[in-house]
This record gives C-alpha cells, structure tokens and sequence, in this order.
C-alpha cells in the first residue's frame, strides 16, 4: 500500500511546477510535514523598474503591477455565497483591494471586514489578471510577457495615440510599433482613422495579440530582439467595440455592438470569435458552453462553475465600458467607487446578454446570488476568517 | 562485431513484484527507458535469448496498466498528427483510476523511467489539487495533518490575506 505523504521529493517537485498560481503552492505544502519540507515558499512576484516612456527622463522608475481577480468560496458550505474580489499583491500576501470593474483603488473598507484572513480552508480560484503601470494614467490596456527565466520579457501596451508600444527588457526602453502591418505609417503620431486604433491587447500562448475596433488584428512575436508582426484580419463587419478575452486554452474575441452616448453605454448585440490556432483566423463561436464572461473597459475574465452565476452569458458593467471617456469617468467617480459599500450591482449598472437565447436578460434572473460581487463581503468572510 | 549488431530481440518477459510474466514487444518495452537500457545492454552483448527483466517494485495490476499506455503510446510514436486524439486518450485513461491507484501508477512510471506516463500523472495530480483547500486536499490523498501546533500557526500566518 503507497501513501501519497511518502512521495519521493523529486515527484513532489514536479507536481508543484504544475501550479500556476502560488495559493495553490501555498496550499499544497500546508498539506503535511514531507510536503512542506520538500516544497518551498513561492517566492513573491517582483516586476523589475520599468523606464519611464521617456528615455530622458531619468529620475523615476515604473513600476509594472499585476491585478489579480480571484473567486473566494467556502468549501464545507455549498449553500454561502461566493465573493470575486480584484487585488493588488503590494507586499508579499499584502493585498489591496479594487473595485472590480474599474482600477480605482477601495480606500475605505467595509468595517466588519477582517484585516487578516486566514485562506487554510478557503476555496481560492484565480479567474484571470490584468497589468497596470503604477504612477500612470490607468487608462491603457496592457500585458506582460515572461520569455524564458526572470530577466527576459516584454509589455506590449495600447496607447492614447492609437499606437501600441511595446517595452522589451534587452533594451530597457519603449518603443511605438510601426510596422506597416499594423496599418498607419509612422509619419504622424496620433492615428486619426478609428479603425486603425488598437484599444486591447492579449498574451496567449507566447504571442501577443492585439486588436482594434473595427476587428483589424494582429499578433506580435517577440524571439530575442527581432519582431514579427503578423496581419490575421484586416477588418471584421460587425460590432464597433472589441475586447480580448482569454478562456482556458482559447482565445476569443468579444465584438460589442454598443450606442456610446456619453455616460450611457448600450449594448445591443454580442458576436464572439474565437481563434484558430492553427490557421491564425477567427472563427464565429456558437456558445461559451458553461463559461461565462465578464467584460469591463479593463478587466475581462471568464469563468466557469461559479456558485449563483449562469454559464453561456456575458456580464457588462456599463459604467466601466465606455472608452472614449474613460479618463473623465474615472476622475469624477472616484469619489463614488473609494467606497467599499458604495459598489453595488444595480441593474442599470450591470447588463446581462444570454448568449444561448440571443437577448438581454436582467440581473436578478441570470445572478441567482447577489452577493456574489456584492460590497461588503458576505458574512462568513466578515465572521469565520479572523486570525 | 557483425554478429552483435545484427541481432536484435523483437520481444522480451517482464516479470511482475507478484512473479506474473509479461510478454511485451519490444517498440512497447522501448517506451520504458528502465526496459529499453536492459533491451540495449544485452543487444550489445548479442544474446539472442528472450530475456527477463524482473521488476520488484511494480505489481501486476499497475504494469498491465503501465503497458496499456505504453502499447498506445508506442501506437503513436512515429505519428504527430494524432497528438491530439493520444491527449483525449491520456485524459480518459487517468479518470478511471482511484487516488491509491493513481499514487501506485505514478510511483511504477517513476521507477520504470516512463517520462512522459509520469508527467501525465503528475499533471493530473496537480489538476485535483488546484482550488481545493488544505483540508480537501488531505481528504482526498488520505493524509494526516501531522503538524506541531507552532507548525500550525506558521501555516496559517503562510496562507493569510492582509487587507491594507
């Protein structure tokens, strides 16, 4: 008879390298003495100093931060409700908090909320992360990509000019791609046609994909300092608001047919694509199967099997969708979202689209718990976790 | 010289912990880097015999299980473009084993140096694990918490939020 706790240490090790993310590190080696001893502590994330877009500027650093969304659920009672929270790791296992679907930072807790929350027994599951330059208007969309051991990666990152610019570590400096695949020449700065505007950007499986409204998209492989840009769709007739989303091992394109009057967004039509791995093109999706999508200016993820949340559906927060005026939305609601009670999910803040059925459902019927994103945290979070 | 590298053995006898023998093929015994070394040795010495390799640690029940993946995988060997339906198999072949199972088949891919087997197996470990809770984790693989109450506190302070 085997016993799982007198696995050798070389086969603890390399089940470990499979975890992505490091609760499940932290989990596994809490397990039982061998496991501990032989696994260690994942090490914290620390993004090197990033250099300011302007090389001469010499005095001030960036600093590239991770935003983590993660599904908190408690596992010996099926029947409480879930909490999806969006985090920043400040030091290691120090969280700050966000709202969920904007990038402004919750000052105010709720008070029952406890400062230490013990995670033993507490089902964690990471739904997805986003990338941000600390120090920088929050309004670009970017990703950072490790290419191989700690020292060698890139961000690729949209910009306000419509051009995107990507920072690679060899060369400690960002850089406008100009590429005559992306479309627009280099000769001006600012892109004036729309079309050629890229406003997402996506790391899948080593490749950065990035996108414009219009569909126009490409990928961008990055192999030591040489840069292949690639055209897979020049345009797609269809919505006028794309977002990249990345759902296990797919890719998907979400297109968005919207009526942007300034500080109402409408949703009236979704079209997904997903891509083709190998034919590098994207294919009309019929259904997201249990998956569900939630969709902000900044903050897409998918998820699957959460308590109380419909499968083949899409969640919109409207206040957050609007691209155009995201910078003067962001600063006038500050003081609305710096509030932890202040985020609710109302109906006309948040849009359901079944995909299955083709039409907009409302909240209630789709979101069974409320509370699933519901500001303060539901109550086994505020009484049984205190350390 | 001529004589030892033209012989070559088409076939060889595992022997089970449990004494049962195994004919295999020898493009199935290959798949075992354990087998293949002893395949190699005694090509080398040009024994034209059928050989038996004896393998003490591995059962019965887990080397009919080992040799099932490595007569599928060797099914494969020479044809990439069915990655995609040997992954779907490998999946379905992991699922229909129990935890002590799993553990056994895991522990005998290591011993008989099967690389890829365990990969899959390990793969698949991490894959029950992730999202669960320690507690969860200890129910499944059978594992008591052995941890001194200062050890427990470590731990807990390891796995901990602070919200700031």
């Amino acid at each position: 008879m085997a016993y799982w706790s007198d696995l050798p240490p070389e086969l603890l090790d390399v089940i470990a390298t499979h975890f992505d993310i490091p609760s499940d590190t932290r989990h596994f080696r809490s397990v039982c003495s061998t496991w501990r001893s032989t696994i260690p502590r994942p090490l914290p994330i620390i993004f090197p100093p990033i250099k300011f877009l302007n090389s001469n500027v010499h005095h001030c650093d960036l600093h590239l931060t991770k935003h983590v969304f993660f599904h908190l659920s408690l596992s010996f009672d099926h029947d409480a409700p879930g909490w999806l929270i969006k985090t920043e790791e400040h030091h290691p296992n120090t969280l700050r908090l966000l709202s969920p679907f904007s990038r402004t930072l919750i000052k105010q807790f709720a008070p029952n909320l406890p400062r230490n929350l013990d995670l033993t027994n507490i089902q964690i599951k990471e739904l997805g992360h986003e990338y941000v330059l600390r120090n920088v208007s929050g309004a670009n969309n970017m990703e950072f990509y490790n290419m191989d051991g700690a020292n060698h990666y890139a961000i690729l990152s949209t910009h306000n000019t419509g051009k995107l610019l990507i920072y690679r570590s060899l060369i400690e400096e960002w850089t406008f791609l100009d590429d005559y695949t992306l479309g627009y020449d280099d000769r001006s700065i600012f892109v004036n046609d729309w079309s050629l505007h890229y406003v997402d950007v996506v790391e899948f499986n080593g490749t950065f994909y990035a996108v414009t409204n219009s569909g126009r998209t490409v990928s961008i492989k990055i192999v030591d300092s040489f840069i292949t840009i690639t055209l897979l769709k020049n345009s797609i007739i269809g919505g006028d608001k794309k977002c990249l989303v990345k759902l296990v091992d797919q890719l998907l394109m979400i297109d968005l047919y919207t009526d942007m009057t300034p500080g109402l967004v409408k949703v009236h039509g979704v079209e997904i694509f997903k891509l083709d791995k190998e034919e590098q093109k994207w294919l009309l999706l019929k259904s997201l199967g249990e998956h569900a999508i939630f969709l902000s200016n900044h903050s897409s993820f998918s998820a699957v099997g959460l308590k109380g949340c419909k499968g083949n559906c899409i969640y919109f927060h409207f206040k957050s969708l609007d691209n155009k005026d995201y910078l003067t939305c962001s600063e006038s609601k500050e003081g609305d979202y710096d509030k932890m009670d202040n985020f609710l999910w109302k109906s006309d803040e948040v849009g359901v689209f079944d995909f299955e059925k083709g039409i907009f459902g409302k909240l209630e019927e789709y979101l069974e718990d409320s509370r699933l994103f519901s500001w303060p945290p539901p109550s086994w979070i505020t009484s049984a976790c205190r350390i | 010289m001529a004589s030892s590298s033209s012989s070559s053995l088409s076939r060889v006898v595992v022997k089970s912990s449990d004494n049962n023998l195994f004919v295999v093929n020898k493009k199935v015994a290959s798949q075992s880097q354990l087998l293949k070394q002893c395949i190699d040795n005694m090509e080398e010495k040009g024994t034209n015999d059928v050989i038996l390799i004896p393998l003490s640690n591995v059962t019965s029940n887990i080397l009919t299980l080992v040799l099932e993946y490595c007569e599928k995988h060797a099914d494969f060997a020479d044809d990439d473009n069915n990655n995609q339906e040997l992954k779907q198999w490998d999946h379905e072949f992991l699922k229909k084993f129990d935890y002590a199972t799993l553990n056994s088949l895991t522990m005998a891919a290591d011993y008989m140096v099967t690389k890829s087997l365990l990969n899959l197996c390990c793969q698949f470990i991490a894959d029950s694990i992730k999202d669960l809770t320690v507690q969860q984790i200890r129910q499944i693989f059978d594992i008591k918490n052995d941890f001194t109450p200062q050890e427990e506190a470590d731990i807990k302070n390891e796995n901990a939020w602070a919200f700031r």
